[in-house]
């Protein structure tokens, strides 16, 4: 499951999207909105998606991961856009499996593919006036 | 020429390359049998300093990574996409 959205991101409604009797276990990467960067302080971010390839790019990489690792059943990678404050979640990925082994490796690979393949930029806004878009971190 | 000759294509702009410019969105008219290099040519003529963004920017072609040399067919969909920041 892939998704895009403008709204508040529920980790719990995703991880329950997850839920099945098969699986034992859900492994989760929230990103959020941080504060400090560097020497300035963020007042929010801007999230901009190429929505088409993004939509694409998140479904390759779930592909990806299942193909790398079968013991995983589901993926689910959550997006947001537009306007976010620092503290809000930005991405959420979520795993799902009978047991636990390789689902943090599994984690790993789907958030760094994501920030290096998903068409999605990121303009940090900072307290007291000044902005610039970001690259991959 | 007849406008048999021409293709239309579509350019997509996001972050950094789209605000510069002001636009998301910019249709171009090409010659049949133009290639992705020549529409960038194309733009970095129409909108001085946007090539500035050129060199560490990825090019696709209806939603897929593509190189400069691919020929353009008409009604496809072209996006500059500077180093992307998600997550």
């Amino acid at each position: 499951m892939v998704m895009l959205t403008e709204d508040p991101v529920s980790v719990e409604q995703i991880v329950s999207a997850l839920n099945e009797p098969a699986i034992g276990a859900v492994a989760t990467f929230v990103g959020v909105v941080r504060r400090d960067a560097g020497e300035r302080s963020v007042q929010h971010l801007v999230y901009e998606a190429y929505p088409e390839m993004a939509a694409s790019e998140m479904k390759r990489i779930c592909q990806e991961v299942k193909d790398h690792w079968p013991t995983i059943r589901r993926v689910a990678i959550v997006h947001r856009t537009g306007v976010l404050p620092v503290g809000e979640v930005s991405v959420v990925i979520a795993l799902s499996a009978a047991h636990r082994e390789e689902m943090f490796d599994a984690l790993h690979y789907a958030i760094d593919r994501l920030k290096e393949i998903v068409p999605i930029w990121k303009k940090e806004v900072w307290e007291g006036g000044g902005e610039e878009w970001k690259e991959e971190s | 020429m007849t406008s048999n000759a021409m293709i239309v294509v579509t350019v997509r702009l996001f972050a950094a390359p789209r605000e510069f410019t002001g636009k998301g969105v910019i249709e171009l008219s090409l010659p049949h049998g133009a290639r992705l290099s020549d529409l960038i040519d194309r733009l970095s003529a129409d909108y001085p300093g946007l090539g500035k963004y050129l060199p560490y920017s990825k090019l696709a072609i209806n939603h897929a990574i593509a190189a400069p040399e691919t020929i353009l067919q008409n009604g496809d969909e072209v996006a500059l996409l500077p180093p992307v920041g998600g997550g």
